[in-house]
């Protein structure tokens, strides 16, 4: 019984937080106006007019390198996939005429291993 | 500039077209008058999303020279109070992305020992001396638990608490209909009341 109206007790004491807090939404306080705002305004404005060709341009420059950059890498990533595919494939082509050929020369072929146990 | 904001909203479409008429054409004084006539109210636009003057003064800059600079692609058909709330809230939402951006990567570095200056001298988010330490605790806990809200939540109850925009205003800056601005602020609302419950209950 005490626990439960502890309980409850806690709960009321947070809803009324949570209430003095949301009342904050309320008390929005307003900035002042700022007598400089537009002298440092045109002063942007005039920054950005006066920006060297150079800046701009090589921001451009520095957009397509990073864009050609990651073409590329995503290029030379293709290229080294491709070449391993081909030397697993290869490599595994090799590796079964090898073991054919000892099988072969030492006459081991499946073939000859059923005779071996039928005759048996 | 002792207009009240609905004032200022009411603005006649007349009177705004002669304006952009009148910056298009380079006329003297035309930019600082329309600068003059939005610059609190972008200022406290800002401010409601990003809660730091100094962040919010830039964040107008940035808005104003945005405006100065696609001022020819505006369209006389929209309201430019319309149009400069918007541009106001695009830009603080940025602002705040690329901060949430920056809070991660210092994250990333403190893990590798990466230590960075900037990162040292970064302002606390609330400024305000006026405030009691309770009141400023609360508006902190609160402003996190915005933060947290799903984006047009944050812009609608932003919108509709601190700066009183009518849900119609805000349905023309959001770009959608009054039922949907409703919605989303009552579904603010709710999701404000889970947050703080949440975390009053793990601090309390």
């Amino acid at each position: 019984m005490n626990r439960h109206k502890m309980k409850n007790e806690r709960k009321e004491r947070i809803e009324k937080e949570v209430e003095k807090t949301l009342q904050q939404l309320d008390r929005f306080e307003k900035l002042e106006s700022d007598p400089f705002f537009y002298t440092r305004l045109q002063a942007r404005i005039k920054s950005t007019q006066d920006q060297p060709l150079s800046s701009g341009l090589s921001s451009f420059i520095g957009r397509y390198f990073r864009l050609a950059f990651l073409v590329l890498l995503l290029v030379l990533n293709l290229i080294s996939a491709l070449l391993v595919f081909q030397n697993r494939n290869s490599s595994s082509d090799t590796q079964t005429s090898n073991i054919s050929s000892f099988a072969d020369e030492y006459s081991i072929n499946d073939k000859s291993y059923d005779e071996y146990f039928t005759n048996n | 500039m002792n207009q009240s904001l609905s004032e200022a909203l009411y603005i006649s479409v007349m009177e705004d077209t002669e304006l952009i008429k009148a910056v298009k054409a380079g006329e003297a004084g035309a930019f600082q008058t329309l600068v003059e006539q939005y610059q609190d109210w972008v200022i406290n636009t800002c401010y409601g999303f990003v809660r730091n003057r100094e962040d919010a003064r830039d964040i107008a800059q940035e808005v104003f020279i945005e405006i100065y600079q696609s001022l020819e692609k505006f369209r006389a058909e929209a309201k430019l109070s319309t149009w400069i709330y918007r541009i106001s809230v695009t830009k603080s939402l940025d602002f705040l992305r690329r901060k949430n951006r920056k809070k991660r990567m210092g994250q990333f570095k403190k893990l590798f020992n990466i230590d960075d200056v900037a990162d040292r001298l970064e302002q606390p988010s609330g400024d305000n001396p006026d405030k009691s330490m309770e009141e400023m605790e609360r508006s902190q806990i609160l402003q996190q638990a915005m933060d947290r809200l799903p984006e047009n939540q944050k812009i609608a109850i932003t919108l509709s608490k601190y700066e009183d925009f009518s849900n119609k205003e805000i349905s023309e800056i959001m770009n959608t209909s009054v039922s949907a601005v409703e919605s989303l602020i009552h579904r603010a609302k709710v999701n404000l009341k889970k947050k703080l419950y949440k975390y009053y209950d793990k601090h309390l």
